[in-house]
């Protein structure tokens, strides 16, 4: 056992620093480009395993010194490689123009320079110690997937006590300890200096710091700013600052001066990650300015009404609805400081006092029970978390009208700041929620009011009737809103001019005259012929439930050739295509490999054809089903932290089981047989049911339904722990040097899955995904070389 | 390019200090401006001369791109940004470093000033300022001062020109860079843009705030004089494209917004295209859209 945890280590380490990875660029940069990096970084693993192919002989002779040499020379590229990507000065805005993108593109190359290192070694390591050890195999992919799984978990426990910046040396230990059992005296004398060595260089010369452009960098810097409360989760790194630019950030009327009414109140501002998530009050919440609020629009229809509101606004948004005239708000906050500060306060803000109207509810958005005349979201709802975007689909609207008695609405925001199309596919997703709530005219069941910047769309149980209208639109005229779109209404003219933003045209249509891009588009919407270009403006449903990327994968040329026009939230589609693009390239290269190797790999034509589709196909098809599961995991547990940690650690340790058990099995192709049924059925099965058993579950308390995860999971995964140490047992028996390559094609398909799989998700859906992975796993079955070639 | 054109533009460029200060812009008044505004440095005067040979083929960047998305390029952008000599706004603040050689550059783009802050492109800069259709006799508040150069430009058009920059190490480095050029009518401070500069009688015919809110602060919407105009750039610092919220004041106090793209999209059939080109403006080249008017 002690020979391979050594590996366990190696495997710990190498995963622990991707995910340490992952959270430094969320904290000093952005997400999306830091995976961007990693997956560039991943392809060390697949290129390690062409050079074990070409080097196999080589490694076999020195694997007595490089077996503990290996994860000495790890950790003293990943503390230079954490040096010189903590200094890397990378603006990932700058990539979004070309003419400042040029040199964006070499400090990207740097930090491959910086991390390919790494990864390149954590490969060489894991397949050493397979050509090692290749009368056993199943053992060490075994400890190999158990150590990825450990290192998973101790990433995210590290989180909890230490900032982001500190994860990747506080990892540096596992290597020298992995050093340390792998060889003699000498060598443990080597890993004591290298360690104190590495930790010196990463903790003296490694200066991270938070990107200057991120939301928090002004705040921090203005006179008397200051930090009044940190709070470090996994979440992410949350800080309350105060400083005079911290004030209730709410679309208000630029008439409230007009109408008498006060400026939203001064409070703290809570950030993420660097991105501000919410005010938090300074003393009771003042709400004083409400009726001069977007929000306030759909209290203009209805009388005390009972409100269940989505998001709590840092405390603010119960003092709105009452100010309002609410009769009583049920708040349900799902993000957990926001919870917490709302509960306990937070660090100088206090939470808000006790009202008897006002009751703070821990049931999820989906599922709250109760009567409620008004479901009203919170205008900061969808960006506090990530997660509050499910509360935009089409089954969770339907499933709040159902629930609506006689006069309800519901009140759904979005901002239109940047493109107009995002909020028509919100009334697009309100439209089929009403179609599927039962309601066959649905026209006469919406209106859409908006300002310069955001957008509401009021959803109504009955049919507005013209007086309603009347008093809409009143309510949009006193403040300079727009009612764009209500059942019977025509405005006289627009306040705030809203032109169409297109990818295919290179000029705008500027007549003179104020234009509605909004109330053109959903007007065509609601006629049964919306507009067909390049944005996709289909409804938002629980199995794609992402109101973002926008542009259609067809419409890619376009939006590349307008990249400057392209928001922020479309650039993770561009982000996945620059990804696959490259996983492709290299992943053809590997395929390819005989072909250059021809000596170092002597097998057998249609062995090789074979292992072409089974390794491959292992490769995307796990990948494939693990990333639907974190999305579905996600949703259950809440958070998508804690559920990514969650499905690794246990889609890795289960099938470290299973890869532990396959090394013992006597007849592998029935065994293999077995073991894919076992996993297409219950991956079939979890395709089909999933949705319904996750909104079963929601209300169940975490540890359940942490519980419950572990449980649909364990054995899912242990079958999916079986078919690569039968594969790699069986090809070797054809050929010896076939066991590396087939190790890179699995690790170059396994960096195409990811980008792939999130492709997949955005534009069919997640059981697409899951349905994928599964004709990745039938397939190895049909290629299984049952006889010896 | 015809002569009466190149003339001008040469016209334009040649002067530039002279006309503000009555001296003239070389090598040495540069470095005597920089040295007085705190922000020492050397360069070799082959370098100084290269950047104002590049000035020409910059200033008719500019009016070929004005060209393009106005009926004509305003005469009072192009003699401010003739006046201006940009190499003197190139300069780090966060960690001291001026970039002269830096101005004028073939490719429009944004220049970093540290403090998260940029010095946007000239064109992006000419487009906003054309947007805001400055008179000789307006009053302009700028909330968000970044490396000054928009205020300074705005100032050789208008007649009063303040600033606030929110970024305190930021401000306190810019704010003395206007009086070594002889911009006397350029006032800035460092702290709160919300509340606007109140203590201006009269109020402001031309707001330009860097906005990241969800609302205009009513104080600015109060200081806006009947008529005036509030524009908003929209976007992140480096992003090409950014677009512009314009909102007017009515009569009666009330606002209407127009959300300017002009900066990325050409217009199509407006009134003003409908207009012809004035005599002597050529058809211009493509020109790539500018990136943030904001600083």
């Amino acid at each position: 056992m002690r020979a391979l945890l050594p590996l366990f280590l190696i495997s710990a380490a190498a995963v622990g620093v991707e995910i340490a990875l992952t959270r430094f660029f969320a904290v000093a940069s952005w997400s999306e480009y830091g995976y961007w990096v990693i997956s560039i970084a991943m392809t060390g693993f697949a290129v390690a395993g062409v050079v074990m192919v070409l080097g196999r002989d080589f490694f076999l002779r020195a694997s007595g010194w490089m077996l503990p040499a290996l994860p000495l020379a790890m950790l003293l590229a990943g503390a230079a490689g954490w040096v010189a990507v903590a200094g890397n000065p990378f603006n990932p805005l700058a990539l979004q123009n070309p003419a400042t993108a040029g040199p964006q593109l070499w400090l990207i190359a740097g930090y491959y320079a910086a991390l390919f290192p790494f990864f390149f070694l954590a490969g060489l390591a894991v397949s050493l110690n397979f050509v090692v050890r290749s009368h056993e195999v199943g053992r060490v992919y075994g400890y190999d997937l158990i150590g990825a799984g450990a290192g998973a978990c101790t990433a995210l426990l590290l989180m909890f006590v230490l900032h982001p910046f500190w994860l990747i040396p506080a990892l540096l230990p596992l290597l020298a300890l992995a050093g340390w059992l792998s060889g003699g005296r000498r060598w443990r004398l080597a890993s004591g200096v290298v360690l104190a060595g590495g930790l010196a260089g990463a903790l003296g010369f490694a200066a991270p710091e938070v990107s200057e452009y991120k939301p928090i960098y002004a705040p921090l810097h203005v006179q008397d700013g200051r930090v009044v409360a940190e709070v470090l989760t996994p979440r992410g790194v949350y800080l309350l600052l105060d400083n005079f630019t911290e004030r209730l950030d709410t679309d208000v009327s630029n008439n409230a001066g007009l109408l008498g009414l006060p400026a939203p109140p001064r409070g703290f501002g809570l950030y993420r990650d660097g991105a501000r998530i919410a005010t938090l009050p300074r003393e009771t919440p003042a709400a004083g300015h409400a009726p001069a609020a977007l929000d306030a629009a759909p209290y203009a229809l209805l009388t005390a009404p009972r409100v269940l509101s989505l998001g709590g606004s840092g405390g603010f948004r119960a003092a709105e609805a009452l100010v309002l005239g609410a009769g009583t708000v049920t708040l349900i906050e799902p993000e957990p400081v926001l919870a917490t500060a709302l509960a306990r306060g937070l660090g100088p803000s206090p939470a808000p006092p006790a009202d008897a109207r006002v009751t703070l509810s821990a049931a999820h958005p989906l599922t709250a029970a109760g009567v409620f005349d008004l479901v009203d979201i919170a205008g900061d709802f969808l960006g506090a978390d990530d997660l509050n975007r499910n509360a935009y689909t089409r089954e969770a609207m339907a499933g709040w009208i159902a629930r609506l008695p006689p006069g309800g609405l519901l009140s759904i925001p979005i901002s239109i700041r940047e493109w107009p199309a995002h909020a028509v596919r919100l009334v697009a997703t309100a439209e089929a929620a009403l179609r599927a709530a039962g309601i066959a005219d649905a026209a006469a069941h919406l209106a859409v009011i908006r300002s310069a910047w955001n957008l509401r769309v009021l959803v109504a149980r009955d049919a507005f009737s013209p007086e309603a209208v009347a008093r809409l639109a009143a309510f949009a005229e006193a403040r300079s809103f727009d009612l764009s779109y209500a059942p019977g209404f025509t405005p006289a003219s627009v306040w705030n001019d809203l032109p169409a933003v297109s990818l295919e045209a290179e000029g705008v249509d500027t007549s003179g005259e104020a234009t509605d891009a909004v109330a053109r588009e959903v007007g065509l919407l609601l006629a049964g012929t919306p507009p067909t270009d390049a944005f996709d403006r289909s409804p938002v449903t629980a199995d794609r439930p992402w109101l973002s990327p926008l542009v259609r994968f067809s419409a890619l040329p376009a939006a590349l050739a307008r990249i400057e026009v392209l928001p922020q939230s479309e650039i993770g589609l561009l982000v996945n295509v620059a990804v696959l693009a490259q996983a492709v390239v290299l992943a053809l290269l590997v395929m390819l490999l005989p072909l250059f190797a021809r000596g170092a790999l002597a097998i057998p034509p249609a062995i090789m054809g074979r292992a072409l589709v089974y390794f491959p196909a292992l490769g995307l098809g796990f990948l494939m089903i693990e990333i639907a599961a974190i999305e579905h995991a996600a949703l259950l547990l809440g958070d998508r932290t804690a559920a990514f940690a969650l499905v690794l650690t246990v889609m890795l340790v289960a099938s470290g089981g299973g890869a532990l058990v396959a090394g013992r099995l006597r007849r592998p192709g029935r065994a293999l047989g077995f073991a894919v049924a076992m996993a297409v059925g219950l991956c079939g099965v979890g395709v089909l049911a999933v949705d319904a058993a996750v909104l079963a579950a929601l209300d169940l308390g975490w540890w359940l339904r942490a519980a419950l995860l572990v449980l649909a999971l364990a054995p899912l995964s242990f079958a999916l722990g079986l078919p690569f140490p039968l594969g790699l047992d069986r090809f070797q028996a054809e050929g010896p040097a076939l066991l590396p390559w087939a190790w890179a094609l699995n690790g170059a398909f396994s960096v195409v899955a990811t980008p792939l799989a999130n492709l997949l998700g955005h534009g069919l859906g997640l059981g697409a995904v899951g349905f994928v992975g599964m004709l990745c796993y039938v397939s190895i079955v049909l290629v299984w070389p049952r006889s010896r070639a | 390019m015809s002569l009466p054109r190149r003339l001008l533009l040469a016209g334009l460029a040649a002067p530039a200090l002279a006309r503000a200060q009555g001296t003239a812009w070389t090598r040495d008044a540069y470095l005597a401006a920089m040295r007085d505004s705190g922000r020492p440095t050397e360069i070799s005067e082959a370098s100084f001369q290269a950047i104002q040979a590049r000035k020409p083929a910059a200033l008719r960047r500019i009016q070929d791109y004005l060209a393009r998305r106005f009926p004509e390029a305003d005469p009072a952008v192009m003699r401010a940004f003739g006046e201006l000599p940009r190499e003197y706004f190139h300069y780090m603040y966060e960690g001291r470093r001026a970039s002269p050689g830096d101005a004028y550059e073939v490719e429009a783009k944004p220049w970093g000033l540290g403090y998260g802050s940029a010095l946007s492109d000239y064109l992006g800069q000419a487009y906003m300022t054309q947007v805001c259709a400055p008179k000789p006799d307006h009053v302009v508040l700028e909330i968000g001062t970044g490396s000054g150069f928009q205020s300074a430009l705005l100032s050789r058009i208008v007649a009063k020109q303040y600033s606030i920059e929110i970024i305190e190490p930021l401000g306190r480095g810019v704010a003395p860079i206007f009086a070594p050029l002889g911009y006397t009518n350029v006032e800035t401070r460092v702290g709160d843009g919300f509340f606007g500069w109140p203590e201006v009688e009269g109020g402001f015919d031309t707001i330009i705030v860097t906005c990241a809110a969800q609302y205009v602060p009513p104080a600015l919407v109060a200081q806006l004089k009947p008529g005036g105009r509030l524009v908003i750039p929209i976007g992140q610092p480096f992003r090409r494209g950014q677009f512009l919220y314009v909102y007017t004041k009515d009569a009666d106090g009330r606002l209407r917004s127009r959300k300017d793209v002009g900066v990325y999209f050409i217009p199509m059939t407006g009134t003003m295209m409908r207009t012809p080109r004035p005599a002597g403006v050529l058809a211009p080249e493509p020109i790539p859209p500018p990136a943030a008017p904001a600083g």
